[in-house]
């Protein structure tokens, strides 16, 4: 039956295919990678999506290492934050990941960077379709964001670049600049070139005509070892996305908050795949990936911190270095200590595992430390006297004497660590944090309650379990005394 | 029997007992006696090896105390403390047969034994499941002295252990001791800092204070050939209702 629950915990984990694809945690890289995964699976490969994974140096590492064999990204990201270099033409680009393992294929036809956006209303009274024709317009009034407005590669060269010098210009707030635009406050504003709002407020791009914006053109990231064939059907989306298309599908997936039915409208001319699993089925699958989490990191946090508080409660330097050790581990923010752990591990279970492990450990140590330290001494002696070994006596007295305290310090792991779990979706581990951070990303508060309201259930669960575990594992002689 | 030679024991700046020469008599009960820090305690805990002696060796049936034969030797002693020292999270019989069955004894062996001691001690057989708290000071006490007394040794130690109860209880746990005592014919050194106690239990008394041994002998001798003023004064002090 335990096998059988380990074997169940296990599933999850590794029944997938070989083509992994990656995502970070914004809309447009979730809708680029699902599309991606219909269109391998429409070619009867498997795939499995890993999706929102914390940002771009952690989804970088995951295709460096090979834990991951393609994601969506832009030339601008490539060149910025990942190769840092000067470097602009996709040949050179690609004769520089070349090194990494890593490919890349021509533009998705779409270039997501800077942009000037007007009401299309307006845009066609006025013929705006270019940024030069605002030269004739230098009366409309300019809401920039703060960012924008100050950045040394912003609103400034800009002007300068076109010759431009708008009358009114102003800074705010980026969420009210929309509201600004369409009541007419203001005429002009920078947005993303295909942010989803752009469609929603009906608002038309103007086109960079002086090419002035770095490009950001969106591209496939591969690794040059993956499955050939799945090279091959990734490259077909080449050229057939543009900036309007985008922004639609960005769209779909923010209105419906779910950018299965926005990759499906990527293949609109076909019939409407419905989504693979119903939400509850989803559901289920989170919360056992979440479980197999909690439950791994738990039995290497007890495995560990059970003797680390056993050599903690005998005084001295040993002592102090395992108290500060576990106490400096729970200060590091736990986004930086799964950063700091995927270049070591990669992003796998196994890092997601060993850093809730890591946090789990206080608790765990400081409780047995100090159960240990509270048996009286006139007890100790007489375990002494009787003529038992130093580890019988730590077997059949000590620990069992202390047993209610280091239960209850593993239980306030359990519970903390049921919560910090939801992380691991970050490094692409799964579980519940999965649609607490899609539905973060798409501003969605349904999608973020399937995660969380599972979550808490399960923290409960915990809790109650460990009273349970309170009656079968705490000898009824000391809880005689509450 | 038990035999102490040039036995200190010093703490960095406090000297618990002063160079001391000591044996003890097999088959006889010995009580140790004297005021709060005298250094009897100190005696007892180094015989169990729960102190390390700062000068001098300790003999057990002649053998010398050492770390390598401490397991051995404390399993030839029975060891009770005040209020029995009993392990909560285990029942009286558990508590008894805890050190029985790390050995892994015969269970029949066992269970004849435990009730030998049960009637003994006149303990009730029908309260041997019960946990320590459940337990009233004089039954904790008598299962601390059956744990003691399981595996039949021929050294039995026991520090102030009457000391927790009341007064009717305490009387009539002396009494049982006496007997028991007598008909065990084991060596025993008990710690007490009640002289009718060691009167009426000791074969011998040793009284000491300030870390040293002041006089030995029976009640009697001490009463009417005491060593030092410190004899009579503590004799004096203790005259109370129960002499």
């Amino acid at each position: 039956m335990r096998y059988l629950l380990i074997l169940l915990l296990l599933l999850p984990t590794k029944v997938f295919s070989q083509q992994v694809i990656g995502s970070k945690k914004f809309t447009e890289s979730y809708v680029l990678a699902e599309i991606a995964k219909r269109k391998l699976e429409e070619a009867g490969i498997k795939v499995e999506h890993r999706q929102g994974l914390g940002g771009t140096t952690i989804l970088w590492e995951a295709m460096r290492t090979g834990a991951v064999d393609f994601c969506p990204d832009y030339t601008g990201t490539i060149r910025e934050a990942i190769l840092q270099t000067k470097t602009t033409s996709l040949e050179g680009l690609r004769a520089e990941l070349a090194p990494f393992g890593v490919g890349l294929t021509e533009s998705l036809g779409f270039n997501n960077t800077y942009a000037l956006a007007v009401r299309r209303e307006m845009a066609e009274k006025l013929g705006l379709k270019k940024v030069s024709d605002l030269k004739v317009h230098q009366d409309l009034k300019v809401g920039l964001t703060h960012e924008f407005q100050q950045r040394s590669d912003g609103w400034g060269p800009f002007t300068k670049h076109y010759g431009l010098n708008m009358e009114q210009v102003k800074a705010l707030e980026h969420a009210l600049a929309y509201q600004a635009i369409r009541g007419g406050q203001i005429d002009v504003m920078d947005a993303y070139s295909t942010d989803a709002k752009l469609a929603e407020y009906d608002l038309v791009v103007l086109q960079d005509d002086l090419n002035f914006f770095p490009r950001y053109d969106a591209v496939f990231l591969y690794r040059l070892d993956a499955d050939p064939k799945a090279i091959e059907v990734i490259k077909t989306l080449v050229n057939t996305i543009d900036e309007e298309k985008m922004v639609k599908l960005n769209l779909e997936a923010e209105k419906k908050a779910d950018y299965v039915a926005a990759a499906n409208l990527y293949f609109s001319n076909l019939s409407s795949q419905k989504s693979s699993q119903s939400v509850w089925q989803k559901i289920l699958y989170w919360t056992i990936e979440h479980l197999f989490l909690v439950a791994a990191s738990m039995l290497v946090a007890v495995g560990i911190g059970l003797p680390l508080g056993v050599a903690a409660s005998r005084q001295g330097l040993l002592s102090q270095a395992i108290f500060s050790f576990s106490g400096i581990v729970q200060t590091i923010p736990s986004l930086a200590l799964l950063a700091l752990l995927v270049p070591l591990l990669g992003i796998s279970q196994k890092t997601a595992i060993v850093a809730l492990a890591l946090y789990s450990l206080l608790p765990i140590v400081r409780n047995t430390a100090a159960g240990l330290q509270d048996i009286p001494s006139n007890l100790r002696e007489s375990a002494q006297a009787l003529g038992l070994e130093q580890q019988a006596i730590l077997l059949k007295v000590y620990l069992p004497m202390a047993s209610r305290t280091i239960l209850a310090g593993i239980k306030t792991s359990a519970v903390i660590n049921v919560g910090t779990a939801t992380l691991a979706a970050l490094i692409g581990a799964g579980g519940l944090g999965e649609p607490i951070v899609s539905g973060l990303t798409l501003n969605n508060p349904d999608v973020i309650l399937q995660g969380a309201i599972p979550a808490a259930i399960l923290a409960l669960l915990v809790e109650f379990l460990f009273e349970l575990l309170d009656r079968l594992l705490i000898p009824k002689g000391l809880r005689l005394s509450s | 029997m038990i035999k102490l030679t040039k036995v200190s024991k010093k703490y960095s700046n406090l000297v618990a007992l002063e160079t001391t020469d000591l044996e003890i008599s097999r088959g006889k009960t010995t009580v140790l006696i004297g005021p709060s820090g005298c250094g009897k305690s100190t005696i007892l805990r180094m015989i169990v090896g729960l102190i390390e002696p700062t000068t001098g060796v300790i003999e057990i049936d002649s053998q010398l105390l050492s770390k390598e034969n401490i397991l051995d030797i404390r399993r030839q002693l029975g060891y009770v403390i005040q209020d029995g020292g009993l392990f909560p999270h285990l029942t009286a019989k558990n508590n008894i047969l805890l050190m029985a069955r790390h050995l892994r004894k015969n269970i029949s062996v066992m269970q004849e034994r435990l009730e030998e001691l049960c009637k003994l001690t006149h303990f009730s057989p029908d309260r041997l499941e019960c946990y320590p708290l459940e337990l009233s000071g004089g039954q904790r006490q008598r299962v601390g002295l059956m744990r003691a007394l399981f595996l039949d040794p021929e050294i039995l130690l026991l520090d102030e252990p009457l000391g927790a109860l009341e007064p009717l209880v305490r009387s009539s746990l002396q009494q049982e001791l006496k007997q028991i005592f007598q008909d065990l014919k084991k060596t025993v050194l008990l710690i007490t800092h009640d002289l009718a106690e060691a009167a009426y239990l000791g074969d011998e008394i040793i009284l000491m204070n300030f870390g040293k041994v002041v006089q030995r002998g029976t009640v009697d001798e001490l009463q009417k050939q005491p060593s030092e003023a410190f004899v009579t004064q503590f004799l004096n002090a203790q005259r109370g209702f129960s002499l």
